[in-house]
């Protein structure tokens, strides 16, 4: 049932547009930090300024620009990913200001000061793993930046129009399939965040560990993003439903889907810039006569892009929750409030 | 799932991640070579015996006087000698080993780590941690054996030869070209690829040596405490860059460079009287020699022209070689693709472990107590497809003629001492044609 303080509360939201704003701002710059993050550790960069929160010496800020972007390469990338870091970081307090001022909702302020403080622990794990140079903050701080970028995404969500306006919908969801729609979207959340975190592991993996551990890492990644392309086949095979209809939730799965199969492909294709071609096909000239080049454009690109669209696929995951879990619960209510 | 629920996961897996640990991980270590240890076990001990457990820690304790440690490599450069210098430089073992690190200039540090160590592992065993899924896998630097070079077999590889190999890489496989890097950075890769041989190497000698020697201690205890007790050992290097480069610091304490060269030549020494006469003599000349060993070329006849009139005659007397004197047909096949009736034939590094008394190469139960020590399980070796016109160790009539000539070391590819210098040309001849056959539709 909608009461009249309820609308009250969200006329005020929606007068105030700016929480939302800088929602989204904050989340499209931290898709190009995890991207540039990615290249850190594609490229080794990340010992190449050994202090850490300065530069050389110099006050982060201050660092000459001359020697940042006409310097080694590394060196541009780790101190170009604390610079973006540090936007990122601003813009997280600009936003915990917005919504002070402008949000009504208590829980949406709250959420915000976690945003902030996610964004603080993890540029402290950059710190602390550059001051203790350890594989094990590295993987930690890895997969930090996908969660941040996931709940980033959310607050968008949880902000924006569709979400206020939601209960007034008339094509709203309701019904078996999208009953299912919302926990696979939940369980897909958990399991596109758990593919992150093997692939942080696979990244840095401890030089001396066995060959069987990253046997069982490069196993269970598999197995994982075959998890997820069945899962994110049949949310779209359930969408493809008569009873879903409106609420942006088709189109957000279409997308997932492409970017599912994408990320499919640059998986295959970060094996093969790194390792060569299996050898299935070492009957093939053309794979016999493949060499990878160590740091090549192709390489650091298509390794770093797997990593960057791995985080894309969970913001996405994480909209595509929200949207079935406010529209299900939203059409549950409107269901309600009609029996009554 | 909304509200302050989400926020309260969010917080909480980043509370999991933050307790996991903020620690700095402990350095790497050069792992003991366990499978050549079990190996000399089952030849000297019957069943359920082991050797004295005293030379796990002496043996150890022996390599890090003589090579230090993957933070902080080593090599026994005695103060009189040119020798050791001239196969390793220690400014090449500065910049290859320890951890990835690069400077404000560009120069980077822990070269080995940044980009070898994934695949061939810290000490150079060829068990990194992503050696299992690589075909094949990549090389164990400890047996001294090395595929691609221009030298007989048991002779290293040139330094031009290992340059090669880094430079292009290995086609078909995963061993990279690095033609990216500097040229000081591949030759602070290559010494180092020979510090890691010639000290897996050396560790192998020790483990050898233990049967013989009856339960007594390699050295008198006097040499390890003269090593031990001026640097402890296992010390993280508190300046990597030091404006000295003879003079890094410890834990705040001065290395004194000259004083671990003469102690690790004195431990060289000892151990070298030990085996039996010059090991360390003969494992260093070895490395030395260089270009003095590379097989000589003879000029291909006139007949390798393809324009040369008699051309087709010269290939032709090839294929009869590769048919018959040559042997080349057992493995490669009679079309050449690679399948030939010689099948399961293992390389030296997996038979250095399989030929062990009790392995049976077809009954994978008696591979665990191997696999456990660290072994890769055993894979049968593919001989060429020749056809394919792709060569590993380079595609020059030249290169080819010297893997004829001398086999590849470590492979069931042997050298061709029954050939005379143009019967090899020959066979080069109807080797280089092969491709050209096959894209006319010929399947004789």
């Amino acid at each position: 049932m909608i009461t009249a303080a309820d609308r009250e509360n969200k006329t005020t939201a929606l007068l105030c547009r700016w929480p939302h704003r800088i929602a989204v701002l904050l989340t499209v710059a931290v898709f190009p930090l995890i991207w540039l993050g990615g290249m850190v550790t594609t490229t080794d960069a990340g010992m190449a300024v050994p202090d850490w929160p300065n530069t050389y010496g110099y006050n982060m800020f201050l660092y000459p620009m001359e020697s940042w972007l006409f310097g080694p390469f590394d060196l541009m990338v780790e101190h170009g990913h604390r610079l973006l870091a540090s936007i990122v970081g601003l813009i997280a307090i600009g936003l915990v200001a917005v919504s002070f001022k402008c949000e009504s909702r208590r829980w949406v302020k709250i959420f915000s000061i976690v945003l902030l403080v996610l964004v603080i622990f993890q540029g402290a794990l950059g710190g602390a793993r550059v001051l203790l140079d350890a594989r094990l903050v590295a993987k930690i701080h890895g997969c930090v930046g996908p969660l941040f970028f996931s709940a980033a995404t959310a607050f968008c969500v949880v902000t924006s129009r569709w979400w206020l306006v939601c209960n007034r919908q008339e094509n709203a969801l309701a019904g078996r399939a999208t009953a299912w729609m919302s926990k696979i979207a939940v369980a897909m959340l958990i399991v596109s965040f758990g593919q992150l975190v093997i692939g942080a592991f696979m990244r840095h993996v401890s030089i001396d560990s066995p060959p069987s551990v990253y046997i069982l890492l490069v196993a269970m990644h598999v197995i994982t993003a075959s998890l997820i392309l069945v899962g994110t086949l049949v949310q779209w095979c359930l969408s493809r439903t008569s009873e879903v209809r409106g609420s942006g939730v088709r189109a957000s799965v279409n997308f997932l889907l492409l970017l599912v199969f994408a990320q499919i492909g640059l998986g295959i294709a970060t094996w093969v810039v790194k390792f060569s071609w299996p050898a299935w096909f070492e009957s093939q000239n053309f794979t016999a006569s493949y060499v990878v080049a160590e740091k090549s454009l192709w390489q650091v690109n298509l390794v770093t892009a797997h990593v960057a669209v791995g985080s894309l696929i969970l913001a996405f995951w994480t909209v595509q929750m929200l949207r079935c879990q406010r529209s299900y619960q939203s059409a549950a209510r409107i269901t309600l409030s009609t029996d009554t | 799932m909304t509200r302050s629920t989400l926020s309260a996961i969010y917080l909480g897996i980043a509370g999991i991640l933050m307790a996991s640990g903020c620690q700095k991980s402990p350095p790497p270590e050069f792992g003991f070579d366990r499978v050549e240890w079990l190996k000399q076990e089952k030849l000297h001990l019957g069943d359920g015996e082991e050797f004295s457990e005293d030379y796990l820690e002496e043996i150890p304790s022996i390599m890090e006087a003589m090579f230090g440690t993957p933070e902080h490599a080593w090599f026994p450069f005695p103060k009189d000698r040119q020798i050791e210098s001239d196969i390793v430089s220690p400014a090449s073992l500065r910049m290859a080993a320890g951890a990835v690190a690069s400077r404000e200039q560009g120069e980077h540090q822990g070269l080995y780590r940044e980009h070898c160590a994934e695949c061939h592992g810290i000490s150079g065993d060829g068990a990194g941690p992503t050696a299992g899924l690589l075909y094949p896998y990549p090389r164990d630097f400890r047996l001294g054996k090395f595929k691609f070079k221009s030298t007989p077999q048991r002779h290293p590889p040139t330094t031009a030869d290992l340059r090669r190999t880094l430079m292009i890489g290995v086609p078909g496989t995963a061993m990279p070209s690095f033609s990216r890097l500097s040229q000081e950075e591949i030759d602070a890769l290559i010494d180092y690829v020979k510090y890691l041989s010639i000290r897996g190497n050396f560790e192998k000698y020790l483990i050898w040596e233990v049967p013989a020697i009856d339960d007594e201690p390699f050295l008198d205890e006097n040499h390890l405490q003269q090593w031990i007790e001026p640097v402890p050992r296992q010390q993280e290097i508190v300046s990597l860059f030091s404006a000295e480069p003879d003079l890094e610091i410890e834990n705040g304490l001065a290395v004194d460079y000259e004083k671990r060269a003469k102690v690790a030549a004195d431990v060289g020494n000892q151990i070298a009287r030990l085996i039996g006469g010059q090991f360390w003599e003969f494992v260093v000349k070895r490395w030395a020699a260089d270009d003095a060993n590379v097989t000589e070329v003879p000029a291909a006849p006139s007949q390798f022209e393809s324009t040369n009139s008699q051309y087709k005659e010269f290939v032709q007397r090839g294929h009869q070689l590769f048919l018959s004197k040559g042997g080349c047909v057992q493995c490669h096949g009679k079309d050449a693709r690679g399948v030939g009736e010689v099948e399961n034939n293992y390389d030296d590094w997996t038979n250095n472990w399989l030929t062990s008394p009790g392995v049976d190469p077809n009954d994978q139960s008696t591979h665990r107590e191997f696999k456990s020590a660290g072994a890769l399980t055993p894979r049968v070796v593919s001989p060429r497809n020749l056809r394919l016109g792709v060569y590993r160790g380079g595609g020059e009539p030249e290169q080819i003629y010297r893997r004829i000539a001398n086999g590849i070391e470590g492979t069931p590819m042997p050298a061709g001492t029954a050939l005379s210098n143009d019967e090899i040309w020959a066979l080069v001849a109807y080797v280089m044609s092969l491709p050209e056959i096959q894209g006319a539709g010929a399947n004789e």
